[in-house]
């Protein structure tokens, strides 16, 4: 069979690589970017703040090197990157192994000239192979992104920072290759290297913060990853624990896979259940029932976001009163004048208004795949009015939006009053439910998509998302043409809490994506159901 | 009324060639209509149309007189589905993608689901994405029967079923004649439709090429004679309706269309020892006819 799985695997797995390692290389090279705008007088005051502040250190880690560009940049982004990393390679481990033989198509490979255990080395392989080209796409980002700035990024610690990511996301790929032989499903497996992940996070973060326990930093993946420092002492013999837990979880699972046989796993599953219907009486509670799963994670995500920006608040709000840099930029945004905690709320929520348009391509794709695969049929063939489940499923998303954003809020208004940031709750809840106006205008976006263009909604939706971070990303800063600026739907968000609320232009947007959903409806209550 | 489903030059197309060419059917009330044909003639494609999944490039088709694009949901409510390949929900088990299947439905013989899900064997408390292709399809199977619709569209319902299980699908669609209900039978099982349908349709690249009672197929087809003589069997060139002729030994074998008397009349004088004539099982009709496809698609 030769290297045809190897092959196989990479052409499915590059695209995610390049796409996490741009997101990682924008993010760290647009953090050097801001830093590298404070006078020294306050980054002293920010190394002060967060080298006390509790909450910080459980969310990042231990603070380091904060008054210079390199440090700050390292520890703020690995802290805040590392997750994202783990989370990534544990899904894709999961997916390749356990999701490809509960799924039967791994028969397929396995009834060809190979062995369970060439078939996972070739995937093993190709895994790599994308996790090389998302360290040279990284690296060079974290590269570019420090030159011209005081920032002191060399080749060596650029490549050193990139390594340690990718070594991190291995190592939790090597994770999920072995839970995956334990479990009899890829939900079960991708559960197990959950609970794996949370239990080093939960030792970094402790370790953090609790000095007589700083010990649980040198037992942790998380932890080894921060000793590395990149971009300023470059300790890459930190890198060699990392390396060798994914080398010994790879034997491991090599050793597993070799003796098991195809679809059976360590642990028995429970095939059984005890019947659940209360959700199962129509199309709308069915589909709740159905994406139930995927509501909780983005709720839960979001919450979690809340809590970070929350916490962030008060210490961000402080070098922004100091930094006069700082302060210009956030006028520039519509946020002069106010409380300096708010204007960081707002960014945060900014960075939340992305992100639940993420969630909205999501579910939205979901419902594509339903169609595509057959599982809507189930419900077309029976005397159910098409537009009524197309509302249902778009009420979905509605909810899905409403709960995230309140959920953000809330935890954020938690957070805030914790830290005492003096932001008025409403404001701040208030906040978080306009961040999601962008995603209402996606959703509508996108089932008139639907109804339309199935096939190209999901690509059209994501290029829409990319396009408009980058015109506000790129577009603001070299002064782009207005008309330009306003195809971004992000360019029409105002920063609250700091910023005074656009009701017209919110309003107009929850307009036209109520027009184009209703279109999209309409649509698709008699185009052609599209199956693959 | 007594059609059940109505299709006046039904015609679907996919960027310019016809899936279904002017299809006119009619089904009658409590009939079982075999539909055959093979892979790619238009099958599905008239199903879908019939459950309004997809509409129709031209003509029309009526399910109980209500239109099918049109008044789907109505029609819907007098319809039970099997797909060929069904596709279920993973993470719910089997009894709870019966409860809602028969929920969305609004109609379910429940005592009948219950003889149903003992019939079939199925376990319906394991998770969909456990159960093999059969259990799947027993899913699909139980939820239609169970609904106790006038009209049973099944498109290839047997398909991952064993001989066990084909033999409960068969009670069910007899039980469903006995109760008046109507069955539309795609399948490629032909001892199947052979044994449970009224009449069949077979369709070919998108058209109708056959409609009838099995009698009536028979009929228009060969009969096969074979005959066994003492010595070399006597010549049986040019006569009328005679093809296919061959011989083995002492025996003749061969194919006629029409009266059999112009053969009988050669052969009888020369004494045959045994003289067998036999009428065209579905399978070699349908061969038959696929075959001839085949011919012309070569030439």
């Amino acid at each position: 069979m030769g290297s045809v799985l190897y092959y196989f695997t990479f052409r499915r797995t590059w695209r995610g690589a390049l796409i996490w390692a741009f997101i990682f290389g924008a993010s760290i090279a647009a953090t050097a970017i801001g830093y590298s705008g404070l006078d020294p007088g306050a980054r002293a005051t920010l190394a002060a703040t967060f080298s006390t502040n509790t909450g910080v250190m459980v969310l990042i880690g231990v603070p380091y090197h904060l008054e210079i560009v390199s440090g700050f940049t390292a520890w703020r982004t690995m802290g805040l990157l590392a997750p994202m990393a783990t989370i990534w390679g544990l899904l894709t481990a999961t997916r390749y192994f356990r999701g490809e033989e509960e799924s039967g198509r791994g028969e397929f490979f396995l009834a060809g000239q190979t062995t369970p255990r060439r078939s996972a080395m070739q995937t093993l392989a190709a895994l790599a192979a994308g996790l090389g080209l998302f360290t040279v796409i990284t690296a060079t980002g974290i590269w570019l992104g420090g030159r011209g700035q005081d920032s002191g990024f060399d080749l060596e610690g650029s490549v050193i920072f990139a390594i340690t990511l990718a070594l991190l996301a291995a190592t939790f790929m090597a994770i999920g290759f072995f839970t995956s032989q334990l479990a009899a499903t890829r939900r079960q497996a991708a559960a197990m290297a959950g609970v794996v992940f949370a239990l080093f996070f939960a030792m970094r973060a402790i370790g953090s913060v609790v000095t007589d326990a700083r010990w649980l930093l040198d037992i942790t993946p998380f932890g080894w990853a921060q000793h590395v420092h990149p971009l300023t002492d470059n300790n890459w013999p930190w890198l060699l624990p990392l390396v060798g837990l994914t080398s010994l979880l790879v034997a491991a699972g090599l050793w597993v896979v070799g003796r098991r046989d195809m679809g059976a796993s360590l642990i028995a599953d429970h095939d059984t259940a005890p019947a659940h219907t209360t959700l199962l009486h129509n199309v709308w509670t069915a589909a709740l029932r159905l994406n139930r799963g995927a509501l909780l994670g983005w709720t839960l995500a979001f919450a979690f976001a809340g809590l970070i920006f929350g916490n962030f608040a008060k210490p961000a709000g402080t070098i922004l009163n100091s930094s006069d840099a700082l302060q210009h930029i956030t006028g520039e945004l519509g946020a002069a004048g106010t409380q300096a905690a708010a204007a960081f709320m707002g960014i945060g929520f900014f960075m939340c208004g992305v992100l639940v348009m993420v969630m909205v391509v999501g579910l939205l794709n979901a419902l594509r795949e339903d169609e595509s695969s057959g599982y809507l049929d189930n419900f077309l063939v029976q005397p159910v009015r098409r537009w009524t489940l197309f509302v249902g499923r778009g009420g979905l998303v509605v909810f899905g939006l409403i709960l995230t954003a309140l959920m953000a809020g809330l935890t954020c208004v938690i957070a805030s009053r914790m830290q005492q940031t003096g932001v008025d709750w409403w404001q701040i809840v208030r906040a978080a439910l306009f961040a999601a106006a962008p995603a209402f205008f996606l959703l509508g976006l996108g089932m008139l998509l639907l109804g339309f263009r199935p096939r190209l909604m999901t690509g059209v939706l994501y290029g829409y998302i990319g396009w408009s971070f980058l015109m506000e990303m790129i577009g603001t800063l070299l002064n782009f043409n207005h008309l330009l600026l306003n195809t971004s739907i992000l360019h029409h968000m105002a920063l609250l809490p700091a910023a005074e609320p656009r009701w017209a232009t919110t309003g107009l947007m929850l307009g036209v994506a109520v027009v184009m959903a209703a279109a999209g409806i309409a649509r698709l209550n008699y185009r052609d159901i599209e199956t693959d | 009324m007594d059609i059940a489903i109505k299709t006046e030059h039904l015609t679907k197309c996919y960027g310019g060639v016809a899936a279904l060419d002017s299809l006119t059917l009619e089904v009658k009330k409590g009939e079982v209509l075999g539909y055959l044909g093979p892979n790619g003639a238009g099958k599905t494609t008239t199903i879908r149309l019939l459950l309004g999944l997809i509409k129709p490039t031209s003509g029309r088709a009526e399910i109980f007189g209500l239109d099918a694009a049109k008044d789907k949901v109505a029609a819907h409510r007098r319809i039970a589905y099997v797909p060929g390949e069904a596709h279920f929900w993973p993470s719910l088990t089997g009894e709870e993608t019966l409860h809602l299947l028969g929920n969305i439905h609004g109609k379910v013989d429940q005592k009948y689901r219950s003889e149903l899900i003992k019939r079939f064997r199925f376990d319906p408390n394991k998770k969909v994405r456990t159960y093999s292709k059969g259990n799947h399809q027993k899913i699909a199977l139980i939820a239609a029967f169970s609904a106790r619709a006038d009209l049973l569209i099944l498109d290839e319902p047997t398909s991952g079923l064993d001989p066990i299980m084909g033999q409960a699908f068969r009670e069910c669609v007899h039980e469903a004649k006995a109760n008046g209900q109507t069955v539309f039978l795609s399948s490629h099982v032909l001892s199947e439709v052979e044994a449970l349908c009224d009449r069949v349709a077979i369709l070919r690249s998108g058209t109708l090429i056959e409609l009838g009672t099995l009698a009536e197929m028979r009929h228009l087809s060969a009969v096969t004679i074979e005959a066994t003589f003492d010595s070399k069997p006597p010549v049986v060139k040019n006569i009328k309706g005679v093809s296919g002729l061959r011989i083995a030994g002492n025996t003749l074998t061969a194919q006629v269309h029409g009266s059999i008397a112009p053969l009988l009349e050669v052969l009888t004088p020369a004494r045959p020892k045994s003289l067998l004539s036999r009428e065209p099982s579905l399978e070699e009709l349908f061969l038959s006819l696929y075959g001839e496809e085949q011919g012309v698609r070569s030439e």
